[in-house]
């Protein structure tokens, strides 16, 4: 045979399994509103920067028939590409060949495609669109899932890893996503739940539906399992390409540098959008983005636990992870699933080498049985824990309250904050004026004759002494009470001088986080 | 996530974060209910537009949140608003602690148990589960029968 006849041989049978689940399946998941595996990744990478490998690999099962049927790829797509120029690793589970199902070879694909990632050091992308595991495949089904799991867990905190929820994703299946550091959900697309409604339904005789079970929203919202929420695939795509510019290939690298950009300094003027008075709500993105370069934030977990913001910005080119209480929801307290957030975000910058900046505003932790008994001390201790383990350059700003517990969690020097700046509208004190005042001066209230009015006086005394950041800058706890215009100047500067920042934490083998 | 306002301007209710300890109502669920007066949706503003503190009013409905005797303005999530009140467990009200089926009813209604006597069988994640008697007493009322489907939490049998 000629090399022309081998070369048309060997198109043929690329042409084959390209093919996927064949046409009818195809119009299938178009008929959904999904795009094919293929359409994806070609959607999501530089034009012309894909190369796939293992098209040609075929399943190994036998039983039940499974020997007569052609899998093309086993149901998923695996290779290498670049977006942004960023080199990645990718693979995108293929819903038209057996529901994407996942049986040994198509996990030896995955498994392939992570090992390479980890040795080539650059982000693993994952796109999940899969009806679970290969029934027909049995245990070995089960065994592919867990050396999935096994190289999230190795590769977690080494590269970036970013999982793509695009069709359902349920029981085991989830735990990989659950493993890597962004989830991504399209709205009325997306599913996961580790028992579906019909399981539900059986054994326990609840019906739901599985949009409000697992859907986007609700894992967007409710249970904080996704990072990212999008109403199309497309959107959801930019949104990978937004992340990728600012994050590094691996934890030995920094993220790119950028163009310095100056603040868009009159939208987002401080004196206009923040209330001295620390009783009134105010967004505290606008403080962030009075802050960054061109104004821009990129948040991570808009939608959940919205009592804190999370995301990513950059500083004289420098991306930047802020965290930030919002006054806005629940007057910005810590609660459970604040403290989640936030400490899983803190451990992320402190992988992979982006400065943390903390605003602080928060009245303290939010009381409630409910709290207490969700374990918000377990849960709270994450952020402590986080903030105290993280070595990357850590700059705090308390801009009003910073009362009790929530004042040492917002990463204060005690937890080696770099830099404590404070406003002059802040607050650093043991508990709010009204609270303290109440127990230091309980005899005189209780014995003036005008409790009320004695009250009044006796908080506006403590108000007057202690609501202030000069107790704690007299303590120097609080390196420096700035102008608040001049924030930007003061943080340009310590990041500068951080920049060959080196703090040794014992060696061990690793810490016991409170999980 | 969704962009609701109301047309209306929103009563502004005070509430404590910790609602009073109680068996029947509390001020949270009395929001909960009556969502026509208080509707707690952020309605986001376009992306051009930055709103100042004093004119946020027209954008978030919110309240006022007390934490440790600080009246905070600010609003609630969907997740704080869903969530139960919490109730002090009646030792003399037997509930069921899983969705399933009732297999077997082993009291009589007035008639005495004793503590630790079997109730009842509740069959669930195809386990049997046998409720006993905490206290003993006098079976007041029986709220079901063999066979029932219950759900969680359901009161299926009350001792006097």
């Amino acid at each position: 045979m000629s090399l022309k006849a081998k070369t048309i041989e060997l198109r043929r049978r690329m042409q084959d399994a390209i093919q996927g689940g064949g046409q009818k399946a195809i119009d299938k998941q178009t008929a959904m509103g999904k795009m094919t595996a293929r359409e994806r990744i070609i959607s999501l990478l530089d034009p012309n920067s894909f190369n796939e490998y293992d098209l040609f690999v075929e399943h190994t099962a036998r039983d039940f028939d499974m020997d007569k049927k052609v899998l093309p790829g086993d149901g998923v797509i695996t290779g290498t590409g670049k977006i942004g120029g960023h080199p990645i690793c990718i693979y995108a589970q293929d819903f038209t060949v057996a529901g994407g199902s996942l049986g040994l070879m198509h996990a030896k694909k995955i498994t392939k495609i992570m090992d390479h990632a980890m040795n080539l050091k650059v982000p693993i992308i994952g796109i999940n669109d899969s009806g679970g595991a290969r029934i027909q495949e049995g245990v070995n089904s089960l065994a592919g899932y867990g050396e999935i799991f096994f190289r999230n867990t190795q590769a977690s905190g080494v590269i970036p890893q970013i999982s793509v929820i695009l069709g359902p994703c349920a029981g085991g299946a989830v735990y990989s996503p659950a493993l890597t550091d962004f989830v991504f959900v399209v709205d009325k697309i997306s599913k996961m739940f580790i028992t579906g409604p019909e399981v539900i339904k059986t054994v326990l005789g609840e019906e739901i539906s599985m949009e409000e079970l697992g859907g986007a929203r609700v894992q967007a919202e409710i249970t904080g399992n996704a990072h990212f929420f999008a109403k199309s695939e497309k959107e959801c795509f930019d949104q990978i390409k937004k992340l990728v510019t600012y994050i590094p290939w691996n934890n030995t690298k920094r993220a790119d540098g950028f163009a310095i950009k100056q603040p868009k300094s009159k939208t987002y003027n401080i004196e206009k959008l923040f209330p001295t008075d620390p009783k009134v709500p105010y967004d505290v993105r606008n403080v962030i983005k009075a802050l960054t370069d061109n104004s821009d934030f990129f948040e991570v977990q808009e939608f959940f636990a919205p009592n804190i913001v999370i995301g990513f910005a950059r500083i004289n080119g420098q991306t930047i992870g802020f965290v930030a209480n919002q006054p806005l929801c629940l007057a910005g307290v810590l609660d459970v699933d604040s403290s989640d957030k936030a400490a899983r975000f803190i451990r992320f910058c402190d992988a992979f080498n982006i400065p943390l900046i903390t605003l602080v505003d928060l009245p303290g932790y939010l009381p409630g049985v409910d709290q207490e008994h969700a374990g918000v001390i377990r849960h709270g201790a994450k952020v402590l824990y986080a903030y105290s383990e993280a070595t990357v350059p850590k700059i705090t700003i308390i801009l009003r309250k910073a009362y009790g517990g929530g004042y040492i969690a917002m990463c204060s020097h005690h937890l080696r904050a770099d830099f404590v700046f404070a406003w002059p509208t802040a607050e650093i004190a043991v508990m709010g004026p009204e609270g303290a005042a109440n127990i230091i001066f309980r005899n005189e209230i209780m014995s003036a004759a005008d409790p009320d009015e004695m009250r009044k006086q006796k908080v506006k005394e403590y108000q007057q002494k202690f609501a202030n950041p000069y107790v704690a800058a007299a303590n120097g706890y609080v390196d420096a009470i700035i102008d608040p215009k001049e924030t930007r100047k003061y943080v340009v500067h310590a990041l500068e001088i951080s920049v060959n920042k080196s703090d040794v934490r014992p060696n061990k083998k690793h810490g016991i986080p409170p999980f | 996530m969704e962009n609701k306002k109301s047309t209306d301007k929103p009563k502004i209710k005070k509430i404590k974060t910790t609602p009073p300890i109680s068996e029947n109502g509390t001020s949270l669920e009395n929001i909960k209910t009556n969502s026509d007066e208080v509707v707690l949706i952020r309605k986001e503003p376009s992306e051009a537009e930055v709103i100042e503190p004093q004119n946020l009013d027209e954008y978030y409905n919110f309240v006022d949140f007390d934490i440790d005797g600080h009246l905070y303005k600010t609003t609630l999530n969907n997740k704080f608003l869903n969530k139960k009140a919490h109730s002090l467990p009646n030792p003399k009200h037997i509930k069921a602690f899983i969705p399933g089926t009732i297999q077997k009813v082993f009291v009589k209604e007035k008639t005495k148990v004793k503590a630790h006597e079997k109730l009842l069988i509740l069959e669930a994640m195809k386990m049997k589960n046998v409720l006993f008697a905490p206290v003993a007493g006098v079976v007041k009322k029986i709220y079901v029968k063999q066979g029932d489907r219950v759900t969680n939490k359901q009161l299926l049998v009350e001792i006097l």
